[in-house]
């Protein structure tokens, strides 16, 4: 055994001058993760406000048929209105972006209006998955009027707005602040931590197996007095560390980006701040452990089967895929943990983390969910050492 | 002192392997055939014979690398199956592919070699001393490998062998591929361990580094041997006036 404290502190050192692979798994996750949390949306609101406010330009057809709404939209800020174009080439000019659209008033409006009737109205726009800002300005802008014309029928009619709202329901959600967003950030932590943990392992993997066989140190290594086991341990240390540093990387990535949410209202981030304990920290640590150990036994048996880094890596990739489908179960809402999911490897993990943080988390349940987890590890490095044993896995 | 005998080593084919081989009812092929041979400390033992002759199954054997199928490998009077860890511990490998680990210094690949085989920190530096000497290695063996040139790569190489001062050492095609400076300095490292009493076997296929060097050799053909004795009886009973020519003609006998 003290082989494998020898292989361990060489592979790890090996490892460890790889600056691009440190850079990659440890630092970048630390990096990126914040980047996408507080950059995205900043940039979308970024993007929504300018829309909201930049000048536009919006035909109208019949103007003549309401100068009382004519004279709503015009005190609008930043619109900027056309008369002259034809209901016909509407279409054309949008599309040609010579105008941002348009507003339709028919002739029988002022009459249907005064009538106690419902007029209609027509905004045309063109929106393919954008923020709509046209048609949302152009609708803000005719609600002013729709209000006026609203409280005006009802005075009329001599109701006032109770009357048209016989019940009114009251909301009490029971769940704490703290299960809710328990429940909705413990989607996205698990899903961080086990991505990660799968590519932080498998470059070292990846290069402590495949790699070695590449460089041809492998027959160099088994010539030595170091047994199978010793070796495969060693790697397997090496391997794991490096998917528990980049999975604690990814978490550490994901506080590090709610920092930079400027937006979110004060008591959530009490919340937030209850829920990052000691204790709950400390219970997704210890997830991450068999985790990690899962992985390397899987990318160790790869790597070490293929003849190069390359065909390594080819044979990885659709693992990714096997990866990443039940590390989202977490994120779907409506499925729970209970007996049987807490059996299912990955899936019960990004679970069981959703209780975690809400607080909701039941001892049975976080005892089968690690006695699942690391019965697979175990079943794993004893996989992974029969399969090291195997002549045509090494010499292939 | 390597004792071999009745070595045998079968490989089982997959489906693509038979396929390949346009054999599709084969399940199974001998690299290794009832082969039977003894290597003396002091002398250098030649295996020799053409790509796929089985040469580098044996010596992986030999190394316990691989399991033999049958027949017995002792190696300093000690079992190859039954106890492979203490053969591995008097044993240095060196092949044409042995690769080097880049990101550590030359230092540090031997060091770690050392490590593996549990030598004291006083016989280590001693030793390592000599070869750094020896080999004229003082002023790289700080540098990263991956820094370092073939010639020097080759050195570090050549330490790690025998930084153990193995009493066996085996050799496969270690020659093969390198430039004649790098290859001189390969053959150097085997006349030394000869003259160090040290067991040597080695396997080539280059006829003129099989004369300069074997003592004894064996001639592998399609995992049998058919010729066994010392170096000067197969001179001797040659029928072709070159080395290079009574070899391919011995092959080609074998292979009608």
């Amino acid at each position: 055994m003290r082989r494998v404290g020898i292989i361990f502190r060489k592979e790890l050192k090996d490892m460890l001058r790889d600056r691009r692979t440190i850079f990659f798994m440890i630092v970048f996750p630390i990096l990126i993760i914040p980047l996408l949390i507080g950059g995205i949306p900043k940039i979308m609101t970024g993007i929504m406000k300018e829309k909201m406010t930049e000048e536009i330009t919006i035909a109208i057809i019949g103007r003549e048929n309401s100068p009382e709404l004519m004279s709503v939209i015009v005190a609008v800020d930043s619109i900027d209105l056309v008369f002259h174009i034809e209901e016909d080439s509407i279409e054309t000019f949008i599309r040609n972006k010579e105008i941002d659209g348009a507003l339709k008033i028919p002739e029988n409006f002022t009459e249907k209006i005064n009538s106690m009737e419902t007029a209609q109205l027509a905004i045309i726009y063109l929106s393919t998955g954008d923020f709509e800002a046209v048609k949302k300005r152009l609708e803000r802008a005719v609600n002013i009027f729709i209000d006026g014309k609203r409280t005006e029928r009802m005075k009329q009619l001599g109701v006032n707005l109770n009357q048209l709202e016989p019940v009114q329901i009251a909301h009490q959600n029971i769940a704490s602040d703290k299960e809710q967003i328990g429940k909705i950030a413990g989607g996205w932590l698990p899903y961080m931590f086990i991505l990660y943990c799968f590519m932080g392992a498998m470059y070292p993997a990846l290069d402590l197996g495949a790699g070695e066989k590449e460089r041809g140190t492998i027959e160099t290594l088994l010539s030595s007095p170091a047994g199978r086991m010793e070796i495969l341990l060693g790697k397997y240390g090496v391997i794991s560390l490096f998917g528990f540093l980049s999975a604690i990387s990814g978490v550490l990535g994901l506080i590090v980006g709610l920092q930079f949410i400027t937006d979110i209202p004060a008591e959530i981030i009490e919340t937030a701040k209850s829920i990052i304990q000691v204790k709950t920290i400390a219970l997704i640590l210890l997830l991450i452990v068999p985790v990690s150990i899962l992985f390397s036994a899987i990318l160790l048996s790869i790597s070490i089967y293929a003849k190069s880094f390359k065909e390594a890596q080819s044979l990885v990739t659709p693992i990714n895929i096997l990866i990443i489908v039940p590390a989202m179960v977490g994120m779907i809402p409506g499925i729970e943990l209970n007996w049987k999911t807490a059996l299912f490897p990955i899936v019960n993990i990004s679970l069981i983390s959703k209780d975690i943080l809400a607080g909701t988390v039941s001892a049975g349940l976080l005892l089968e969910v690690f006695g699942s987890m690391i019965f697979l590890a175990v079943i794993g490095l004893i996989f992974t050492r029969w399969w090291f044993n195997r002549e045509e896995v090494i010499f292939r | 002192m390597i004792e071999v005998q009745y070595l045998t080593k079968e490989f089982k084919l997959n489906r693509k392997q038979r396929k390949e081989a346009g054999t599709p009812h084969l399940r199974k092929v001998t690299a290794v055939d009832k082969v039977s041979f003894q290597c003396v400390p002091g002398r250098i033992f030649g295996l020799i014979g053409p790509n796929g002759a089985g040469k580098t199954t044996i010596l992986r054997m030999i190394a316990t690398m691989l399991r033999p199928t049958s027949g017995t490998i002792r190696v300093q009077n000690e079992d190859g199956v039954k106890h492979p860890e203490k053969i591995r511990k008097n044993l240095g490998f060196l092949s044409n592919n042995t690769g080097l680990y880049h990101r550590l210094t030359a230092e540090e690949m031997i060091q770690y070699y050392a490590d593996l085989y549990a030598m004291s920190p006083p016989n280590y530096f001693k030793r390592r001393n000599e070869l750094y000497a020896l080999l004229d290695m003082k002023d790289f063996a700080h540098r990263r490998i991956g820094n370092l040139s073939s010639g020097m790569k080759q050195k570090v190489s050549i330490a790690r062998t025998i930084i153990h001062d193995p009493d066996v050492v085996v050799f496969d095609e270690p020659t093969t591929g390198l430039d004649v400076l790098s290859s001189r300095a390969i053959v150097e490292l085997i006349m030394r361990c000869r003259d160090e009493g040290k067991t040597v076997i080695f396997s080539s296929h280059r006829m003129a580094e099989v004369e300069n060097l074997c003592d004894d050799i064996a001639i592998l053909h399609k995992g049998k041997i058919f010729f066994n004795d010392t170096f000067e009886v197969f001179k001797n009973q040659m029928k072709t006036p070159t080395l290079e020519e009574e070899f391919i003609s011995l092959t080609q006998d074998k292979s009608a």
